[in-house]
């Protein structure tokens, strides 16, 4: 099934963060399915690319424990979970996230 | 274990231009780097008189997955650096790494990401700090990246001393290498402070020229602040003849000394001091000196104290000096100044010019020594000095000599 706009709002995000971490990947195709540890970024790197996630939503991530995704959906999946978890949050984007 | 160290390599990245050739270029034409210069962050602005690295684009030395972690100080550590190692000929990286120390000085270290940092945390309100921000603001960062860059392993750390700090830093890597801790240096500094707050602090102390910077000359009205890095190799005697190296000058000896007076007020017998365990550790006569690269910020008080320092020290010889400050062209640079005037001072033994002291409008009645206005002056340099003296009242001399004598 086709991922619904939410998803693929929060996807580029995730994107973009791992581009302004380490612009080099500008140039690398990533998907959903992409795996973190496949994108040569360090531990430093790592942190750095869930920072500018919670950054650009408001959320946290770290204090969650929830930063052991492997891959951008599983990435995604959390931050619809913690933005529909907000007060005011967005529960289509929770549905989505099952 | 006592061996003769010698200067193998220089390397500089300044407000003059990135490299030692575009640095001494302008020296020597006396042209000053020092313009109106815009700072801003957090929704505030104002403009000083600064010498910001001019023509410097980081991309150029550096990818931009590098950049993030840093800042500028760091990278201009590690662009002089290069230069040296390659001018000294050890570029790709030759001989033993653990033998090879690095010993870089900086005052504030990672400015950049810290104001950056300060306005997100108190500006922006947001509690949480950039993951980066601890190993950038270090100010070791340029030591680490250097020693990464070549894949040394020897002694390496930072000396902070403020303005003093590359001084200082020459200081502790000749002492390394002439005790035998190492073979080799890579010693200098790099500071990057053209920043609203850094610029709005030193403003506050009033210290800071609204106009530009004349040391030494009558109507100085105060420092102007530049951006750079200079960083020389150091290296036995020894190793530089075994492998055919240019030997550039030896640097004869060191002198360190404390005012314990005053935190922002020079005293005369402070940098005195120094001078003369410098000449003492040098075994050097005061009349063999032909040049000082003075400290000579252009503040109405160290360029008189500087003076007084220099006549006492020297007495009728004092006159006999050619003196001059360099911040006049590239400003002053911190933690960064004392390793760029020291590859100033390297090539005007080298070159036999010295430099001048631009934007000198005439004497000053506490400044009445020689101080090569406005205009580079060909004179042959066999000895010089380099002063470098910090807030505090921390004070460090380097004494060289350009001829290196067999015995």
């Amino acid at each position: 099934m086709a991922p619904q706009p939410g998803h693929l709002e929060i996807e580029e995000q995730i994107y973009r963060a791992v581009r302004t971490v380490k612009p080099s990947l500008a140039v690398v195709p990533m998907s959903p399915e992409t795996r973190f540890e496949n994108l040569g970024l360090t531990s430093l790197d790592f942190i750095t690319v869930v920072f500018e996630i919670e950054d650009a939503y408001g959320l946290s991530i770290v204090e969650q424990r929830l930063d052991t995704f492997r891959t951008v959906a599983e990435a995604r999946d959390v931050v619809a979970r913690l933005l529909a978890a907000m007060p005011g949050g967005n529960q289509h984007l929770a549905e989505e996230a099952g | 274990m006592t061996r003769r160290v010698v200067i193998t390599g220089l390397g500089c990245v300044s407000s003059l231009g990135v490299g030692c050739a575009q640095f001494w270029c302008a020296m020597e034409r006396g042209a000053s780097a020092i313009r109106p210069t815009r700072v801003a962050q957090g929704g505030l602005e104002n403009t000083f008189p600064a010498a910001p690295v001019g023509g410097y684009d980081a991309l150029a030395h550096f990818t931009a997955d590098e950049l993030p972690l840093r800042d500028p100080f760091a990278q201009f550590a590690v662009v002089a650096a290069r230069e040296a190692m390659a001018d000294a000929g050890l570029s790709p990286f030759e001989g033993d790494p653990a033998r090879t120390a690095v010993i870089l000085g900086t005052g504030g270290g990672g400015e950049h990401a810290r104001e950056e940092a300060a306005v997100r945390l108190f500006g922006e309100r947001k509690l949480r700090c950039h993951p980066m921000l601890v190993p950038k603001t270090n100010n070791q960062a340029s030591v680490g990246f250097v020693s990464m860059e070549f894949g040394t392993t020897g002694p390496s750390f930072v000396v902070s001393t403020g303005c003093a700090a590359a001084t200082h830093a020459v200081a502790q890597a000749f002492l390394v290498v002439r005790h035998g801790l190492a073979d080799r240096a890579i010693t200098g500094g790099s500071e990057a402070p053209v920043m609203l707050s850094v610029l709005q602090a030193f403003d506050a102390a009033r210290v800071v020229s609204h106009t530009t910077c004349r040391p030494f000359s009558r109507e100085r009205d105060g420092m102007v602040i530049g951006e750079g890095g200079g960083v020389v190799v150091l290296e036995t005697l020894e190793t530089a003849r075994a492998r055919g190296a240019r030997i550039y000058a030896e640097l004869l000896g060191v002198g360190m000394s404390a005012d314990a007076r005053s935190s922002v007020h020079p005293q005369e017998h402070g940098p005195a001091l120094a001078i003369a365990t410098a000449l003492a550790d040098a075994r050097l006569n005061i009349d063999e000196v032909d040049y000082i690269n003075a400290h000579g910020t252009g503040t109405q008080v160290n360029d008189r104290v500087e003076s007084r320092a220099i006549a006492g020290v020297f007495g009728e010889h004092a006159r006999g000096l050619s003196i001059s400050s360099t911040k006049s062209m590239h400003g002053h640079t911190f933690g960064g100044a004392g390793g760029m005037e020291l590859v100033a001072t390297v090539l005007a033994m080298h070159h036999g010019v010295v430099p001048p002291t631009a934007n000198y409008l005439g004497p000053d009645e506490d400044c009445t020594l020689d101080y090569v206005p406005n205009e580079a002056r060909r004179r042959r340099v066999s000895v010089a000095l380099k002063e470098s003296f910090a807030f505090g009242g921390l004070n460090a001399v380097l004494a060289l000599r350009r001829d290196v004598p067999l015995s």
